[in-house]
């Protein structure tokens, strides 16, 4: 059979683009893949959801924008030899393209992108420059190509997912779905020395919301201020991934030693945060723990600036047994009887909320996030952000003005009741959001009396009002904002009481709510590591 | 198997760089009388069309006609380790592994490199009726070629009985050199039809940089948006390129 020209996956492309129907997307992308040559799945495959790359792979394609742009300027080059592209040269050519470093790479990069555009056609451009720049926007993540492969190859989706969890490479995964069927998709473990992607937690602010979720009683580790590390274990060798998947091996010789050293059996894959400390045991700001995790000179002298800690608190592998399946709590058995108590995170399993917060206030002392909760009978599911974790952290809450109000509608109606939030800002206040939410039928009806005391004027729903009344505010994060003019928002904001022991002189200022933000964004930076 | 001693270190590590500008991994062809490697590069825009007879080397013992796909930049990293009094000897040995062996005063270094899987790969017969050719120096043709990249991406070469012109224009000027005919730099001229085309500025100068150290004359032959054909003459071989133009620029 002739080889699949790149055209047809382009035309794939736009089709799914112009559905957005789940089922007639799995349809379309099943339909494709069945068609297919057995070497041509991977490929395929990883171009349409736009990734080139498995996805423990760290090749990037580093092309910028102004290489393309130059490709396209002047006129068309033609070619010697005019044969429609296929997908597996498509796919070759990027990964020459990612290929390519060191001296004269940049001329390389352009000169292989300008021979790979120049057989492509307006649609192929199209789709081979959204996948350069990986904007496919076709609607086609990991989950829906799941789908897609599971029908092709008559699969049930949560086997092929979970051969996904085990490998981490959907190309391999699809190919082995639709050439070899579900033994081997079965047969499919996971490989020593590749990494699977960390289990998530789902954040709460409520100790007693996460226990009426896990049925009473929750395991409780300290959610430490480090970075996530898997230890791969077999025989002497030993190799560290990052949370990102990253090998980082090199980069931490310490860490590498005390498993080498201190793990007893043969093969064992190990979950745990590696924390930079400083004197007294307390964690390091987080930059200096990064810079343990990208240095790659002078790695010596940096251990001795910057030593690790190690906290294991999960194995997924053990001597040839798989064990994501089992709950966490003989999980955790397990890792007690291979190993070292100073190396597990330390953790308490209790149902009482007074204990649990000593616990947190614990962990927050020693210089830690918070707690993580975990449920007891939980399975280990990569990559899956799932109530079976939670991460307990203390909420953030601001202080803030009602600065104006929306009359109801529907149940609300005759209540001023989605109130315009205010910081201060210099004499002034600037509006970071509003909010219907967190207060009762009786506070809604005391707010609506007093808002309209200090009303100043109305224009259609809404009645502005004199700053006066403060209110706690909860919120899950602060967002930039084009839309106020004080630059931020907050999202899911919430009102936590109303603060009739504050003036408006006591609320936050915008600088406080700027703060917030630049935390949370070092926070971020952190968990995408 | 084969065994070869080359005689001149210098131009067979330029020829070499000569079709490394071309393809990374080449497929060569080994026989009784020569080696000859015909080659596109992964974009289609240009091909080479190499050989070696076996005149070049001092020793060419070869038991029987053999297929050699070769990495080219890893062999020049290693003949870039030769130095220019060392006898070079290349062997292929039954481990399918490439020797370079380099002898001097009873000191002998060796390098061994994988002989890599052949791939297939097709490779056109251009059959183009040239209206226009043009012999000239090399190094003429490279300066040319060099003055016009101050300016452009794209460089232009036209072909006519009146003489030979190479330009380029662009948002930082514009750049040309023209040649009358009986000009000293053109040896022959011959033109049925005005020809011009313009190339990708690149292309042609990668070829033209590392074919003008091997070679001391270039015939152009040239018809209008056709692909441009550049035989750069050897003392011993040939070494001649094609190269597809750009349309519109």
């Amino acid at each position: 059979m002739a080889p699949t020209s790149f055209s047809e996956l382009a035309k794939l492309c736009r089709d799914l683009e112009s559905t957005t129907k789940r089922k007639e997307k799995t349809r379309l992308l099943a339909e494709f893949l069945r068609r297919l040559e057995p070497d041509e799945v991977a490929p395929a495959v990883l171009l349409i959801v736009g990734a080139v790359f498995p996805e423990f792979d760290t090749r990037t394609l580093d092309v910028g924008y102004m290489t393309v742009k130059r490709i396209f300027e002047g006129g068309k080059q033609t070619m010697l030899m005019d044969k429609p592209l296929t997908i597996k040269e498509a796919y070759r050519s990027l990964d020459e393209v990612a290929k390519a470093s060191g001296k004269g790479s940049r001329r390389l990069k352009e000169s292989l992108l300008r021979g790979l555009m120049s057989r492509a056609s307006s649609e192929e451009v199209e789709v081979l420059t959204r996948i350069i720049f990986g904007e496919m926007r076709i609607g086609v993540n990991e989950g829906m190509m799941i789908e897609g492969i599971a029908e092709a190859a008559g699969i049930e989706d949560s086997i092929i997912r979970r051969a996904l969890m085990l490998t981490g490479d959907i190309g391999k995964v699809a190919k082995t779905a639709l050439t070899e069927g579900i033994g081997e998709v079965n047969r499919i473990s996971m490989a020593m020395f590749v990494p699977l992607k960390p289990m998530l937690a789902a954040m709460s602010y409520d100790i007693g919301e996460v226990l009426e979720e896990h049925g009473g009683v929750s395991a409780f580790e300290f959610k430490f201020d480090g970075a996530r590390i898997q230890a791969h274990k077999s025989g002497g060798e030993v190799r560290i991934f990052s949370r990102r998947l990253t090998d980082v091996t090199e980069s931490l010789p310490d860490i590498v030693e005390v498993i080498r050293e201190r793990i007893k059996p043969d093969e064992v894959i190990l979950d745990g945060e590696a924390v930079a400390v400083g004197a007294g045991g307390k964690p390091l700001p987080f930059q200096d723990l990064m810079r343990r995790f990208t240095r790659v000179q002078k790695i010596e002298e940096t251990v001795e600036k910057i030593p690790l800690r190690l906290h294991i608190f999960d194995i997924l592998y053990h001597n040839g047994k798989l064990l994501i399946d089992e709950p966490y709590e003989e999980r955790w058995r397990l890792l007690k009887s291979i190993c070292p108590n100073e190396l597990i995170a330390e953790r308490i399993v209790s149902g009482d909320v007074h204990g649990i917060e000593v616990f947190l206030k614990r962990a927050l002392e020693a210089g830690h996030e918070g707690l993580m909760a975990k449920r007891l009978d939980s399975r280990y599911t990569p990559g899956v952000r799932g109530k079976g974790w939670f991460k307990i952290k203390p909420a953030e809450t601001l202080d803030l003005v009602i600065v104006a109000a929306d009359w109801g509608y529907g149940r609300r109606t005759g209540w001023l009741s989605n109130y315009h939030l205010a910081a201060r800002d210099g004499e002034d206040y600037a509006m970071i959001g509003k909010t219907f939410k967190g207060l009762t039928d009786e506070e809604f009806s005391w707010m609506t009396n007093r808002l309209q005391e200090l009303k100043i004027g109305e224009i259609e729903a809404t009645v502005y009002v004199k700053p006066e009344i403060v209110v706690e505010v909860d919120f899950n994060e602060i967002q930039r904002s084009p839309h106020y003019t004080s630059g931020f928002a907050l999202r899911f904001a919430r009102i936590k009481r109303i603060r009739t022991d504050k003036g408006p002189g006591d609320a936050d200022k915008l600088e406080s709510v700027k703060e917030l933000y630049d935390k949370q964004f070092a926070y971020k930076s952190k968990i995408d590591l | 198997m084969f065994d070869f001693e080359v005689s001149s270190i210098e131009s067979f590590r330029n020829l070499v760089k000569a079709l490394s500008v071309i393809v990374e991994r080449g497929n060569f062809l080994v026989d009784e009388s020569q080696i000859k490697l015909v080659a596109m590069d992964p974009s289609h825009v240009a091909m080479v069309d190499f050989e070696l007879p076996k005149e070049f080397f001092k020793r060419y013992l070869l038991d029987e006609e053999t297929k050699l796909t070769l990495n080219i930049n890893e062999l020049l990293k290693f003949l870039d380790r030769v130095e220019k009094d060392e006898q070079l000897e290349i062997k292929l040995d039954k481990e399918n592994m490439l020797l370079i062996q380099c002898k001097r005063g009873g000191h002998t270094r060796r390098f061994l490199m994988p002989v890599l899987e052949p791939v297939d790969e097709e490779v056109p017969s251009p059959n183009i009726f040239f209206k226009s050719r043009a012999r000239m120096l090399t190094q003429s043709l490279r300066k040319a070629i060099r003055d016009a990249s101050l300016v452009s991406e794209h460089v232009k070469l036209e072909i006519t009985n009146s003489g030979v012109k190479i330009s380029a224009a662009g948002d930082m000027g514009s750049a040309s050199s023209l040649w009358e005919k009986g000009a000293d730099d053109i040896i022959e001229l011959k033109s049925e039809e005005d020809s011009n085309a313009t190339f990708t500025l690149s292309y042609l100068q990668d070829i033209v940089n590392t074919a003008s150290v091997s070679s001391e004359v270039a015939q152009l032959e040239l018809s209008t948006d056709m692909p441009i054909k550049m035989s750069f003459e050897l003392p011993q071989g040939r070494l001649v390129y094609y190269l597809a133009p750009c349309i519109g620029v």
